[in-house]
């Protein structure tokens, strides 16, 4: 029963990633290889306040966010200039970077033993300390970023990044502020995925740098192509059934114990090789977020460009 | 010219390395008039609309919007301002529908506000409902595209994809529509369903459409007004009967728009080979 709750709880961790990483590579057309480091941030801001200076995980979580999004922004900012490829091989060496920092700033972050005895949150009284308690907690959390994820992804923001990822320069020329828009996505991707780390701190107790390596955001990245890219629904059935599989890979009879990670890793592997094979556009494919036929209500208007003249002149 | 002008184009210089785009260049663009530009290639016809449009930075000069100096605006302010364009290469959405193309035009969307989206998301609907609405009327009247608006962009045949980059524009209500060769690569039918719908933006609805363009037919059948230009400067501007009877136009430009397409770079002579030792 822990074990199916933990496995539940982890679902629910890295479906909030994957999605926060499928607006970034799906829907707006940004390469991102750094979320992984980005959600071991947000776990070593909320797990360093919870520990240190006694503050509740959710606040953590909070706080996670906002390291996300200002690592996630500045990172954009700093690399605005980068065309595609410069930028895809500088967002794998931001991982790094990341990551090693976590390594090597042992004056905080504790190198590799890693932080221990993480609290976890207790809000108006209420603990939340056992496994059932904080299934609950991140429950609600969970369901609340990923309601607004997808509330997002079908937004006429959403479809704004979708131009962006079609033509940069056609979408300026509709008057559309296109280095906002870069801003505004990567804040919300970075604020989803440092409060996931956050979650996710609470949920093991014990966090390490080993937890965030690169390896983490292939799995990541697998999990946005096999649900499809630019379809955040499909990504949370990806995020559901890929990690069902793994965890079930732990149950097959005569593996060795220390092979199971290898065998998983493998598994990841033949899912990207057979989804790019066989379904390239994932599990579920991009469908239009404003296909007419969604609105058979609305008529056009009639009269042609008439609106054209109606506001000429309120033109300030 | 009696017609006062929305765009003044004051002394513009523009290069590319030792490549002269535009050489001093002054123009005016007349309000409320469907204009067209021509010229040989290499005049520095789409320089001119990148400077206008704010896609390229002049070395020098000035770009005025009715009077109001916009140099230093950002591109993506000036349609705010009033003015958008077309490009040459098509530039739609591919993997977005028409209908979405369509939408992406309009201007203060609330729902691109991620305020607006979580706090009054009851506005933003109605406003996108109303949206749909308009863009389903602009497709209709535009014609062609309109019957499968939930039809990718990238599938449509070239000539639709330039209607659809009009129809993308319209929504943006700018004073100044601006196109980049609408016309080129568009069978004869197509060509004077586009030249009828540019000529009822000017005639109707009072915006002044600037274009670019090797087609003949478009520019001196629809248009109102000629601008000409050769080796980045302006050679002569007018009425189309009055461009086309120019004999320095004929002689630089419409004699070889009749015979064969416009020339491409220089064949290198043989002189150019030798290496010199001096």
């Amino acid at each position: 029963m822990r074990f199916l709750m933990t496995t539940f709880m982890l679902m629910e961790v890295y479906a909030i990633v994957a999605m926060s990483l499928n607006l970034l590579l799906g829907v707006a057309g940004r390469f991102s290889a750094y979320e992984a480091a980005l959600m071991g941030v947000g776990a070593y801001t909320a797990a360093l306040l919870a520990t240190k200076l006694g503050l509740s995980l959710a606040w953590g979580c909070f706080a996670g966010a906002l390291m996300g999004a200002l690592i996630g922004t500045s990172f954009q900012v700093a690399a605005r200039h980068m065309d595609f490829f410069t930028f895809n091989i500088t967002s794998f060496a931001f991982q790094m970077a990341l990551y090693e920092t976590l390594l090597k700033w042992r004056g905080v972050t504790a190198g590799s033993f890693g932080i221990f005895n993480i609290p976890r949150p207790e809000i108006a009284g209420v603990s939340f300390a056992t496994l059932e308690a904080y299934l609950a907690f991140t429950t609600i959390c969970a369901g609340v970023i990923i309601g607004l994820l997808l509330y997002i992804e079908r937004s006429p923001f959403a479809l704004a990044l979708r131009g962006l990822r079609d033509g940069e320069k056609a979408l300026q020329s509709l008057g559309k502020n296109t280095f906002a828009l870069k801003l505004k996505v990567f804040a919300i991707s970075g604020a989803a995925t440092g409060f996931a780390g956050g979650l996710l701190a609470g949920l093991t107790r014990t966090i390490h740098p080993s937890m965030f390596f690169v390896y983490l955001s292939v799995v990541l990245m697998v999990f946005v192509v096999a649900g499809g890219r630019g379809n955040l629904r499909g990504t949370v059935v990806a995020v559901f059934v890929l990690i069902m599989l793994e965890q079930a890979i732990t149950l097959i009879p005569g593996i060795p114990t220390a092979q199971i990670g290898a065998v998983q890793r493998l598994f990841y592997g033949a899912v990207l090789l057979g989804v790019i094979m066989f379904r390239p556009n994932g599990l579920l494919p991009e469908s239009p977020i404003f296909a007419r036929t969604k609105f058979p209500g609305i008529k056009p208007v009639e009269g042609g460009f008439a609106f054209l003249a109606q506001s000429d002149g309120q033109r300030p | 010219m009696t017609v006062e002008p929305i765009i003044q184009v004051r002394h513009v210089n523009r290069n590319y390395g030792d490549l002269v785009a535009l050489d001093d260049v002054s123009i005016d663009i007349p309000a409320g008039k469907f204009t067209a530009l021509i010229g040989p290639n290499g005049a520095g016809k789409s320089t001119l609309l990148s400077v206008i449009s704010g896609f390229e930075r002049p070395v020098s000069g000035q770009v005025l919007l009715s009077g109001t100096d916009i140099t230093n605006v950002p591109r993506h302010r000036r349609v705010a301002l009033g003015i958008t364009r077309s490009f040459q290469d098509v530039e739609i959405f591919p993997t977005l529908t028409v209908l979405e193309n369509v939408l992406l035009g309009f201007q203060r969307q609330f729902g691109e506000r991620l305020s607006r989206l979580l706090l009054t998301p009851r506005d933003v609907k109605r406003q996108r409902d109303e949206f749909i609405a308009q863009a389903l009327g602009v497709l209709k009247t535009v014609g062609i595209i309109d019957e499968r608006p939930d039809e990718k962009a990238g599938n449509l045949s070239y000539g639709q994809q330039k209607l659809l980059a009009l129809a993308r524009m319209l929504p943006t209500n700018a004073q100044v529509f601006m196109l980049d060769e609408p016309g080129s690569g568009l069978p004869r039918p197509m060509v004077s369903h586009m030249g009828a719908l540019l000529q009822r933006l000017a005639k109707e609805h009072g915006k002044s459409v600037l274009l670019v363009d090797h087609n003949m037919e478009l520019v001196l059948e629809y248009a109102e007004h000629v601008i000409v230009m050769h080796h980045g400067a302006l050679l002569a501007q007018g009425s189309p009967d009055y461009v086309r009877r120019h004999p320095e136009v004929i002689r630089v430009y419409l004699a070889r728009v009749d015979q064969d397409p416009p020339e491409g770079p220089a064949a290198p002579t043989a002189s150019a080979g030798v290496t010199s030792h001096a």
